[in-house]
């Protein structure tokens, strides 16, 4: 098999969400997201899953400024297509809850 | 006071000027532990922590007693007056700090530890956040904060906190990552036509110091990244 170097490979948002599922797991919280889910409202997550969450999420890259945190990214969704655009641009446009 | 009370009340402030106790880590990673001319102040990477003054006192009795913490905190529906409110604020407490959000600095809750029984290395820890923060992420900074602040201060073994249950929904999934249940009282409490159970969850040293350090180490490179 010939890769390419430098290839980007962009996951689907099932498997994005199955990811940050499986780490939550790891992290000891019982979470399992699907597209489209809110993480609160949806999943039923709480204060300390959200930190989890929301730390994760800078762990993939998105640089989100928990000063101004205004919760957009709890759905799962948004939190995929800002992944994708991260990843697709290295460092993009940012979206409204993440620090320029 | 009470000989438990170790953080100042606002008229005692003055007596802490100047002091600064000699087993205080220099620089405790995560947390800036600043004994400066005024007073303790716990400085995160978002959240800061001070302790409370006169002024304050009118907020935290509007805190206190909004619909939706009225219920949860210590009066359970009933209406303290203010004169007993600031008396009540100040009972069995060993340490309390005023939540401040991040720039541009605002009230948003209260931190207290209180019922500290030093011979058995046990304090109870109370938080109070502004609803306006709720699913918000550095307000967990804060509380994170504070819990660093009485292991590092004092030999506690275990941090509890106790709900009720329709409270515990906001922090029960810390019941497996960090913190354990340890007791529950089988329909205790009645609230709203009905009686809920009333939970004790415990805080280890060792789980602290293996887990809950680490996360709140993590605010701190999150800001780092960020600039």
């Amino acid at each position: 098999m010939v890769s390419k170097p430098n290839a980007l490979v962009v996951e689907t948002p099932e498997a994005f969400c199955r990811r940050i599922s499986s780490q939550l797991t790891a992290d000891g919280f019982d979470v399992e997201l699907s597209p489209g889910d809110h993480l609160v409202d949806d999943a039923g997550a709480d204060s300390l899953v959200v930190m989890h969450y929301v730390l994760l999420l800078q762990d993939l890259g998105l640089n989100i400024d928990l000063s101004a945190f205004d919760t957009d990214l709890l759905n799962t969704d948004l939190a995929y297509r800002a992944w994708v655009r991260r990843a697709i641009s290295g460092v993009s446009h940012p979206e409204p809850n993440e620090a320029v | 006071m009470s000989d438990t009370m170790e953080t100042p009340t606002p008229d005692a402030f003055a007596a802490v000027a100047g002091t600064t106790p000699a087993d205080v880590p220099s620089e405790p990673p995560g947390a800036q532990l600043d004994i400066g001319p005024e007073a303790v102040v716990l400085d995160g990477s978002y959240a800061r922590l001070r302790p409370l003054a006169q002024n304050d006192y009118a907020y935290l009795y509007d805190l206190s007693l909004s619909a939706k913490n009225n219920a949860r905190w210590r009066y359970r529906g009933a209406t303290p007056s203010p004169e007993r409110f600031v008396s009540d604020l100040w009972s069995g407490v060993l340490a309390q700090f005023l939540v401040e959000t991040p720039p541009p600095r605002k009230r948003a809750g209260l931190l207290v530890a209180y019922n500290a029984d030093h011979a058995n290395g046990t304090v109870y820890l109370g938080v109070l956040i502004d609803n306006a923060h709720h699913r918000t992420v550095w307000p967990m900074e804060a509380i994170m904060l504070f819990v660093d602040y009485l292991f590092r201060n004092w030999a506690f073994r275990k941090v509890y906190a106790e709900t009720t249950e329709f409270s515990a929904t906001h922090f029960s999934s810390g019941a497996k990552a960090l913190f354990e249940e340890e007791g529950r009282l089988r329909e205790h409490q009645f609230f709203q036509g009905r009686y809920w159970d009333y939970l004790y969850y415990a805080l280890t040293r060792q789980r602290w110091e293996d887990r809950g350090r680490k996360l709140l180490h993590r605010f701190s490179d999150v800001q780092k990244t960020a600039r």
